[in-house]
Order: C-alpha cells, then structure tokens, then sequence
C-alpha cells in the first residue's frame, strides 16, 4: 500500500506545489512588508520635511510662525497630512513641532513625524521588518 | 536515460530551482531601486535644510557686514548631518554675481547650478550606494553566461536657496540724524558715561564742506591727531564713553583718533543688535556731507516793541464796559501793541498788563489813544515803554506767546502752547539765555502746524540768544512742513524765513566755538559775547520727554546732550557744530535731509526661496 502510494504519480504537481507554496506565500508577504516599511518611512520623511519648510517660509516676523501659535501648528499638520498623503495622518499619529534656539544661531525648527508601523506577520517571521514606530525629524535654522 | 527524461515527477522542483535565484535577484533588485529612491528622499530633505540653514547663516553674516565669512559652509555640513547625512563642508557653496565657489558640487555633479538672481546658496548631498549589501550582492548579466555587479549609481541631491534680501536704500531723508560741522577730530564728542543712541546715522564734515582751511583742503596745519585735515571726527572720551548708531559718515579719511572713534569693538555699536560692533561697512569716509541748510535764512522783526504800557494819571477814560477788557494801542506805524485791564465805572482801574508787545518801526506819539475790544468807550491816554526786544520776565508773563515779536528771551516757566509762526529770541537776557524749558512738571507744546524758534541777536548786540532745555517737562516742538511767514501765516514764494523743517535756528553770526576740551568746555571766537553752549538734556525716567519733530540747527556752536531719554518725533535733525554728550540719549527717526543720507543703502534683512 505505502510502495504503491510512492510510486504513483498522480497530482505530483499539486504536492509539490503544496510544499512551495507556503515559502512563495512567506516570501511574498515579506516582500510586501518591506515595501510597506519603505513607505512609512518616505511618508513620515516627507511629513516631517514639509512641515519644518512650512515652518520657515512663515517665520518672518508678522507671520503666522513668527512663533508656535495655535495657527502655525495647524498650518504644520496640515502642509504634513498634505506631504505624507494622508489627510489624517497628523490626526493619527504623531507630528510635533518647536521653534528653539540653534547650537550655532538665534532660531530653528524642529519638526518630528512618528508611525507606529506593524508588519502583516509575526515579527519572528522576518528580521528585516518588525513592528517598530518609524521617526523622522527635520530640524532647520531659520534665522 | 530515456525513462528519466520521460518522468515528470520533481519538475515543480527543477522549475523553482531554475526560477527562484532569478526571482530573488529581481526581487532583491527592485527592493535596492525603491530602497535607492527613499534614500534619495531623504537626501532631498537634508539637502534643503541645509541649504536654508546655510542661508540663514549668511543673511545674518551680511547684516553684520562680514559678507565675505564662510561660515555659511560649516553651517550647511552641519544641518546637513543634524538632518541624517554627511558631507563635505566644500558641499555648501555660494553663488553671487560676482563668483561661486562651487567648483566641488560641480565635480560631483555635471547638473547645472540655477540660479537667475544671485546669490543663492547651494548644497549637495551624495551618497554612494556600493557600501550598502544589498548592491554588493546585486548582479546582472554580462553577456552570454557573464554576469557582472550591477551599476552602483552614486546618488546625488542638490538644493538651491535664492536669498532674497530686503535692501533698504536709504533715501536722501530718514536715516540721519546728526551732523556735526566742526573740522575737529572731536565734532561729535562722548565723553565719561555718554552713550549716544542713535537709530539713524552720524554724519561729520568738518574741513570738506564747512568750516574748511585755507588755501586749500589738506593745507596745514593738521589735525589734533596728526592726521591731514579734513579733520571732522567722532571721540570717545574715556573707556565707558560709547555710540550704538547705524552708522558714521566722516569727510575725513578716518572716523576719529585712533583708538578714540569707530571702529572698535568695545565701545562702538549698532544700534541694532546692540552688542554687535559697528561694521567697518557702516563707517564712510572721505564722504562729504554739506550743510543741508546752509541756503536758510531768517528775517528778524524790523522796528522796536513795547515793553511796558502805563495808563496816564487822570486819563482812565470813560464809558468802557467794566469788566476785564483787551486794549489795542493806536497811532504809530507796525502792529499794534496790546493790554488788558479791568474797567470799572466805565474807567480803566487797573495797571495793564501787557499781552502783545506789537511791533513798531514808528511809535505812536502822545497823547496815544487806546480802543476797547468791544469798540465802546474813549478817552483813555497810556504811556509806552519800548526796547529793541521784550525782555524775558515780560515774556513770562504773557498768558499766550505771540509769534513774529522780538523777545530779548524766551523763558518757558509755566505749561504753554506756541501757536503758529516763528519766534524770535534776541540775545538772550539775564532771565534766560535765550530759549529756556528749565521748569519741571509742564509741558510745552506749538500747534500741529509747527513753529520755529530763531535765535539771534537784537539789533547791533552782540549777544547772541542760545537754547537750554532741561529738567522733568515735556517738550514736544512741532517744526512747520512749510515755509511761513513770522506771524504764521502761509508763505508761498520769496520768503523772508525760510522755515520748513526747522524747529530752532541760530544765527550764522552768533560766536563760533573754535574748540571743545575734553571735559565739555567750549573756546569762543568771541568770549565777550557769552558761551557757546546749548544745552538740551533728556528727563531720566521721563524717557519720552523730548518730543521734536523738526531741525535743531546750531551751525556755529556747539550742543551738549546730558542725561538720559529719547528724543522722538517724525523728523529728527541736529546740524551743529559741535556735539558734546555726556549722556543716554536716543535719537530716533532722522530726517536729515542730504545725498549721502548716513553711506547710502544699508541691508536690514533677508529671506529665502527654495530656487531648485
């Protein structure tokens, strides 16, 4: 009975194709992981970037981010939300923004964009994505 | 043979053999490209900051008159790694119309820098991609059976920041504020605890344009310094004397003795920053400044005035209103003088009181007649006491100063309104030097159509009258837009006084100060006929006591500014020849009118756009 199931031929392809098919499917997903991780990071890059040029664009003085006014905060998230093409994006994660004194001058900004980014699988699947919050910040002399 | 090559089991196996490493290498190859493009990103984002960063640097550099630091570059390598990459100061270039220094961003890369309205600050990022793995680990065919490592680009971000600064030109009025016309090192002095604050400009001629030797500009003797003349220049008198101004504009072909003027980095400021020293770009030499009024002119009232009036015993009138009546002098030839009395009975039956002193070229002749306000009345005789000038206890006791009159002096004891006109102040007497605020706790004030003082001399005196302004009042002068005439009237063309702008004139001929010591003494060209000495002095905690809206015009003597306070208004001017401060005072908003107007344009501030 157990020689005869070996020699058979029948549906080879479908076992094969069983025994591959999880590492394809792996594979896959991990790929898909670390597009997703790339794209967190390009998103929370240009969030953080756009938000720190608003910031200096209209930092002169009579500007709305002459200082950090209510107005200029919003204004940030929402050049960051815009960047990061997410209109929720500041809503649903993390942007800060601060205008202090520089190491080596009177004024900069520093804006910060954080995504709490969590692959589809298990993080001891992989060793290139795991669940981890993605940071950026931006900081700029303005003056 | 022929049954192996007939069996199909294991083929899933032979194909994902054969297909997986090329899988994996394109997969792996897709990820480094999209990994090259995030990275490339980044780089953007930190080339950007680093530029505007670097430009800030700059702009402030060019403010401070340091255009030629590179200290720009050291900033752009540093937001360049607070922002996640490394480079090479040489990163961070400069592209002005007159040059770059770019050279090492071209060479890493062949892009052409853009930048149509210099200058712009440029950085570039690179990153080489062959130190990350996955590359190393990256081939691609290379011909039949070959492979090959796939190119290794070197990925290279560049940002271009226009700087755009605000250049103020400064016009020909606005942003000076004081000349001085001695050729002397020490025109302008500061001496023991002065510090003159001044958001306008210092101008100094002095041997160019005025009060210049003989035969000729650079003839002997030379200055007090040893310098050649012109010799027109700005001392600090002592380690705690200090300026902080906008700048300094000398005839000379430098500010001051060396080691007493600007430049120098412990007692010579802008006004702002205050702590920043005054630039070597904000100190014009061999820059001449001429008088900016030296066309003006002043006609002082012809004839004599009355300086008493007495009602003749016996001769008190009759049928007058009672009450206090205003009385008008008639008979004579010029204006009238004026009194006020009170009538009872019908009869004046009291002494008068002066309110006008009138201006006569011919007196009236006895017995002089008087007319009521009210036209009611008649009879009443007075006698006239005249002089060539209202003395200044008379001037004190007029209830409103009446403009176009001769007064010896213009003592200002109590709270009072200059209407419009031009007041004569007339060698001065011994109630005063010729116009005097020295009374605390009033305020003096001319109409919003602004008066302007002169000071001279009486007819043949040789006294000359001069201005002493001190104590805790309130002064707010008003000088007239316009010429007008002595009793303030408009005057349109051929003007006797040429009054525009001009707050106090003093008289070219009054007595020349032809030296000022170090401890604030003047030498007279005539020390017969008094000081030369004006005095004007802030008010302590009063900072905004000094209202003047106008020229202080002093074109032969000297102004001494003590104490501490601003002097404001919307039109600023001090021409004299010296200026002698032992105090704080803050002068704003210059007007002196010129060509030079404090070394011509000035950079207030600047911005930037990202340009490529």
């Amino acid at each position: 009975m157990f020689r005869n199931l070996l020699r058979c031929t029948r549906a080879t392809a479908a076992v094969e194709a069983a025994i591959f098919a999880p590492v394809f499917l792996l594979f896959t997903l991990g790929i898909g992981d670390l597009g997703m991780s790339l794209f967190a990071r390009m998103q929370i890059n240009a969030a953080a970037q756009a938000g720190a040029i608003y910031g200096v664009v209209n930092s002169a003085t009579g500007s709305v981010c002459a200082s950090l006014t209510t107005a200029c905060l919003n204004g940030i998230k929402a050049v960051m939300n815009d960047a990061s093409g997410d209109a929720s994006f500041c809503t649903n994660f993390m942007c800060t923004a601060s205008f202090a004194a520089c190491d080596d001058g009177p004024k900069c900004i520093t804006v910060t964009a954080s995504y709490p980014y969590s692959p589809l699988l298990p993080d001891a699947v992989y060793s290139w994505t795991q669940s981890t919050t993605v940071t950026f910040t931006a900081k700029i002399r303005v003056s | 043979m022929n049954s192996l090559r007939a069996c199909s089991a294991g083929a899933v196996a032979v194909v994902t053999a054969l297909v997986l490493p090329l899988l994996f290498g394109f997969t792996s190859l897709g990820i480094e490209v999209g990994h090259w493009y995030l990275v490339q990103r980044e780089m953007q984002g930190a080339a950007d900051a680093a530029a505007i960063s670097a430009s800030a640097q700059y702009i402030q550099d060019v403010i401070a008159g340091n255009a030629a630091s590179t200290t720009y570059q050291t900033t752009g390598q540093h937001y360049a790694s607070l922002n996640g990459f490394t480079i090479p100061i040489a990163n961070t270039c400069l592209v002005t119309s007159s040059g770059n220094n770019c050279g090492s961003v071209r060479a890493l890369d062949a892009r052409p820098v853009v930048c149509s309205t210099p200058p712009c600050m440029v950085v570039e990022v690179t990153q080489d991609t062959f130190q990350w793995l996955s590359t190393k680990a990256s081939w691609e065919p290379n011909g039949l059976g070959a492979i090959k490592p796939i190119p290794t680009p070197t990925l290279v971000a560049r940002s271009v920041v226009n700087i755009i600064f605000d250049i103020t030109t400064t016009p020909p009025q606005g942003s000076s504020c004081i000349l001085a016309l001695a050729n002397d090192r020490n025109a302008i002095q500061v001496r023991g605890n002065g510090d003159i604050h001044a958001n306008c400009g210092l101008l100094i001629d002095g041997g160019r344009d005025q009060n210049a030797r003989t035969p000729n500009l650079n003839s002997a003797p030379n200055c007090s310094d040893g310098t050649a003349p012109p010799c027109g220049g700005l001392t600090l008198a002592g380690s705690n004397a200090m300026v902080h101004i906008r700048n300094l504009t000398t005839a000379a072909s430098t500010a001051g003795p060396a080691n007493q003027s600007c430049p120098d980095p412990t007692r010579c400021f802008l006004y702002n920053p205050s702590t920043t020293a005054l630039p070597t770009s904000a100190i014009f030499t061999n820059t001449a400044t001429p008088d900016p009024y030296a066309g003006r002119v002043f006609t002082k009232p012809a004839g004599v005035v009355v300086t008493a009036v007495a009602v003749v015993s016996g001769k008190t009138g009759s049928g007058y209103t009672n009450g206090i009546r205003t009385f008008t002098v008639q008979g004579g030839t010029g204006i009238p003088a004026k009194f006020t009395a009170t009538v009872t009975g019908g009869k004046i039956s009291s002494a008068p009181a002066l309110i006008d002193p009138g201006a006569y070229t011919t007196l009236p002749t006895a017995p002089i007649l008087v007319v009521a306000d009210d036209g009611k009345g008649s009879g009443a005789n007075v006698t006239l006491t005249t002089g060539n000038c209202l003395p200044g206890a008379r001037f004190a006791a007029l209830p409103t100063p009446i403009p176009g009159r001769a007064y010896c002096s213009i003592p200002v004891t109590k709270t009072l309104n200059f209407p419009t006109g031009i007041y004569y102040a007339e060698g001065g007497d011994a109630t005063c030097m010729g116009f005097c605020i020295t009374t605390g706790n009033i305020r003096v004030t001319t109409d919003t159509t602004g008066a302007t003082f002169v000071l001279t001399n009486t007819a043949g005196g040789t006294t000359y009258a001069q201005l002493a302004v001190s104590g805790n009042n309130t002064t707010n002068l008003v000088a007239p837009t316009n010429d007008i005439n002595a009793d303030g009237t408009p005057c349109s063309s051929g003007c006797a006084n040429t009054t525009s702008g001009m707050i106090i004139f003093q008289d070219r001929n009054a007595p020349t100060t032809t030296a000022l010591s170090g401890g604030g003494g003047v030498t007279s060209s005539n020390s017969a006929a008094g000081s030369t000495l004006n005095s004007l002095s802030g008010c302590g905690n009063n900072q905004t006591c000094r209202t003047l809206s106008g020229t202080l015009y002093f074109p032969k003597q000297t102004l001494n500014f003590s104490g501490n306070g601003i002097v404001q208004g919307t039109c600023f001017g001090l021409v004299s020849k010296y200026l002698d401060d032992a105090g704080t005072p803050t002068f704003q908003n210059g007007c002196l009118p010129g060509t030079t107007g404090g070394g011509g344009s000035s950079i207030t501030s600047g911005t930037f756009k990202l340009a490529q």
